[in-house]
């Protein structure tokens, strides 16, 4: 505008310069005139405000003009099963992001990962992100097209991730996550089991997360230009993702006729799946889609047409490939290699088909993913439908054990310790900040958790007794053959073994049953503070979050107390670190019941050097838990 | 003398059946309300102890079954009670019309609410139960009845 302005002057000023100079001879004019357009120019430079970019096929098509009809169109027929999925995590797993769907808190502050300073905040009725870096001036400067608007999100249980744009477009993922629970924004590395000082890597939305996180998704992902033609039937996991692709159902239903004659004839609906009438190896495979350690043996094909596994078929391994422990490739950090316990066991919470299908109730029973939870009457958090979070859930198939459990337990018939679960499927996946439960449903073995570093049901409640104390009962009970074990083995709780000189899933995992109430309540709640004070300072972000949670439940150690931080720099934790065993040392002198204690549990082995001892002999062999 | 002071003559047969048909539609129209109006403070009972029976998500069908049901049942007493009131003003209407048209009327009071009840006590996912099929006879019957009666009411003495 002001060029314009600025030719117009010049050119009127020449045409017309001799008139001009006659009767207006003030050359001044002219110049204050272009200066004030210079001026205009600089300053509508300096206050222009960048337009939002809009995020132009960034977020998948929705497309449903093929053999998917979304989850509104189930809601006219359906509209008690639709309410009840509603409810669910499943649904809410990929969101486009609105007020509604946001859970972080988009307050303008900054958050530091490596070099890159994070910003969330809110411009009107849009979430946006900025990313500065100090560029070689020295000066902190926005990142190429920041800030980006904040197009998807990813889960609302424990964490969300967010999705903005890149420069082709294409959705990618801040690294930065939102912890739900802990009401704050932790790094992405930070918040999974990941080897300390590896790059870290941005997921790619459409050609991963869109097979398990959206329903009918379509990738049309092109691996040469990095760009994706993505689309969806629903955001999130909807009714298609169980009971298949349902265009055929609501055409034949539409037709009343069709609908009565299927009424009255009782018989199965052919044109819908429905997973409880499925055999049980059709049914576990809907879930084994998404819920298992797999990846698609053509990747470059999934990447394009998606995975065309279709609910109520029994191919999915002409599909997926699924992790087997026994035939892992031979290759050293292989992304499945660190999925399993050395007994096969798969070890990440998520991932269940590989686990339950190893178990007897499967391969011996009709055990399936149905027997326990349910998508329409349950408790969202482990949809477990009702009852199931009690001994009702195996007392379904092992009914006998209903009027003698204490006999079978040997624990009291009211305790965790009667509680099959507690037993059979005791808490030793990783996922998602957290411990939970096995499903290869097995018996504890002392012998078998000796040997394969697979911690045991029984050392997970009784922290203070060793692997020696657990075969005894074993042997004494239920006719176990007595366990082989080291001296150590033999001298010190297990829990301490797996805790201090496990590799990271073991301490993650022991760490999480030091905070335990069942565990508390079994073994005592007075020490176990410095041990787990010894993990504050764990190379693995992940296991010092877990041991602090565990910590701050006891007296003395809530964050008013004790305000430890796992993000802080390592100078920081180490700091907290020997201020809170310092603090245990003066609360607990020699001799003082607890000191007494400690030295039991520590084969009178003095604290310090027992846990520098252990600590010095840790498995740190590199462990990526790909979540 | 005048007309008033004779005493009044006896009603003829064709007149006394009018009036005998006009109390039935009278009678039945206020029993009618009675029962309806019954079943919508069952309704909004109903709802004041939230009947997952009745309000459940998965209960849709029913619970606009039965609202159906006692929105109909009630507007057809009504309708009746005008009927009845109809029959008087009408002098002219034939005896076969009449007939006709306060039977169908009758039949679509008892057809139309009751196919909407049965439909919804146990329906299927989706879909009313079988008792629906009562429905289309009785709202033939009404239409019936509402033609007659709007021709009969349209003709000159």
């Amino acid at each position: 505008m002001s060029l314009i302005l600025e030719i117009a002057v010049t050119r009127s000023s020449t045409d017309n310069r001799q008139t001009i100079q006659s009767q207006f001879p003030r050359p001044g004019l002219v110049r204050l005139i272009v200066l004030a357009a210079v001026l205009c120019s600089t300053a509508g430079f300096l206050f222009y405000k960048r337009e939002t970019p809009v995020p132009v096929n960034t977020i998948p098509r929705v497309d449903r003009t093929g053999e998917y009809v979304s989850a509104n169109t189930c809601k006219k027929c359906h509209p008690g099963a639709h309410a009840s999925w509603h409810d669910t995590f499943h649904r809410t797993m990929t969101q486009v992001v609105s007020a509604e769907t946001v859970a972080g808190d988009f307050d303008g502050r900054d958050y530091k990962v490596d070099d890159i300073t994070y910003n969330f905040y809110r411009d009107g009725d849009l979430f946006m992100v900025d990313a500065k870096k100090k560029n070689t001036m020295g000066k902190v400067r926005s990142l190429p097209h920041f800030p980006r608007r904040v197009v998807m999100s990813t889960g609302s249980h424990h964490y969300q991730a967010y999705w903005v744009p890149n420069l082709k477009g294409q959705p990618i993922e801040i690294p930065l996550y939102y912890n739900i629970a802990e009401q704050r924004w932790i790094p992405k590395q930070k918040s999974v089991i990941e080897p300390p000082g590896i790059a870290g890597n941005s997921a790619h939305w459409n050609s991963h997360c869109i097979n398990c996180h959206s329903t009918g998704g379509i990738p049309r992902f092109d691996e040469a230009t990095m760009v994706a033609d993505s689309s969806v039937a629903d955001f999130g996991i909807s009714c298609e993702a169980c009971h298949g692709p349902g265009r055929e159902h609501v055409e034949f239903h539409q037709n009343a006729v069709n609908r009565y004659r299927h009424h009255l004839s009782g018989e199965p609906d052919p044109t819908i799946v429905n997973p409880a009438r499925c055999t049980k190896e059709a049914s576990v495979m809907i879930c084994a889609r998404c819920h298992s350690s797999s990846q698609p043996h053509d990747r470059n094909k999934a990447w394009m047409e998606g995975i065309h596994f279709r609910p109520g078929n029994e191919d999915i391994d002409d599909h997926l490939a699924f992790a087997d422990y026994d035939n892992l490739p031979p290759v050293e950090d292989h992304t499945f290699a660190k999925v399993f316990w050395q007994d096969g066991t798969c070890r990440v919470g998520g991932d269940e088909y590989n686990a339950h299908i190893k178990s007897a109730c499967y391969t011996h029973g009709e055990l399936t993913c149905l027997s326990c939870h349910s998508m329409h009457s349950s408790d969202p958090n482990d949809q477990l439908a009702a009852g199931m979070d009690t001994n009702e859930a195996c007392l379904q198939c092992h009914e006998s054990f209903r009027n003698n459990l204490q006999a079978h337990t040997h624990h009291a018939a009211n305790s965790s310790g009667s509680h099959c679960y507690n037993c059979h499927m005791p808490n030793t996946s990783y996922a998602l900040s957290t411990a939970m439960r096995s499903h290869r449903i097995d018996s504890p073995d002392a012998q078998r958790s000796a040997d394969t570093g697979r911690p045991d049901a029984c050392n997970l409640c009784h922290l203070d007794q060793t692997l020696a104390w657990t075969s005894q009962y074993l042997t004494q009970w239920y006719g176990q053959k007595p366990a082989t074990l080291s001296e150590e083995q033999q001298t010190i709780p297990a829990s301490l073994l797996w805790l201090l000189r496990g590799d990271a899933i073991q301490r993650a995992v022991t760490a999480w049953h030091f905070g335990w109430p069942a565990a508390l309540t079994a073994s005592g709640n007075d020490w176990q503070m410095p041990f787990l004070t010894q993990l504050l300072t764990d190379n693995y972000d992940q296991v010092r979050f877990i041991a602090h949670r565990a910590l701050r439940s006891f007296p003395g150690y809530t964050p008013e107390q004790f305000p430890y931080d796992f993000l802080a720099a390592d100078e920081k934790c180490a700091a907290d670190q020997a201020a809170a065993l310092r603090k245990w040392a003066k609360d607990n002198p020699p001799g003082s019941k607890l000191h007494t204690r400690i030295l039991e549990l520590t084969a009178q082995e003095p604290l310090a050097l027992f846990l520098h001892r252990l600590t010095e002999s840790r498995d740190d062999t590199p462990i990526l838990i790909p979540e | 003398m005048s007309d008033s002071q004779s005493p009044s003559p006896a009603p003829s047969n064709a007149h006394g059946r009018v009036i005998d048909r006009a109390k039935l539609h009278l009678c039945f129209g206020w029993w009618q309300l009675f029962v309806f109006l019954s079943l919508g403070i069952a309704l909004e009972v109903m709802h004041g102890f939230k009947a997952g029976w009745y309000l459940d998500a998965d209960n849709e069908t029913r619970r606009l079954m039965l609202t159906l049901a006692h929105t109909h049942g009630t507007l057809l007493g009504l309708v009746n009670l005008a009927f009845s009131w109809t029959l008087t003003r009408v002098p002219q209407w034939g005896e076969s019309g009449r007939r006709l048209a306060s039977w169908s009327l009758l039949g679509a009071s008892v057809l139309m609410p009751l196919g909407f009840f049965a439909g919804g006590l146990f329906p299927y996912p989706g879909d009313p139960a079988l008792g629906i099929i009562l429905l289309p006879a009785g709202a033939f019957f009404l239409l019936v009845s509402i033609f007659l009666t709007a021709v009969a009411t349209s003709k000159k003495k």
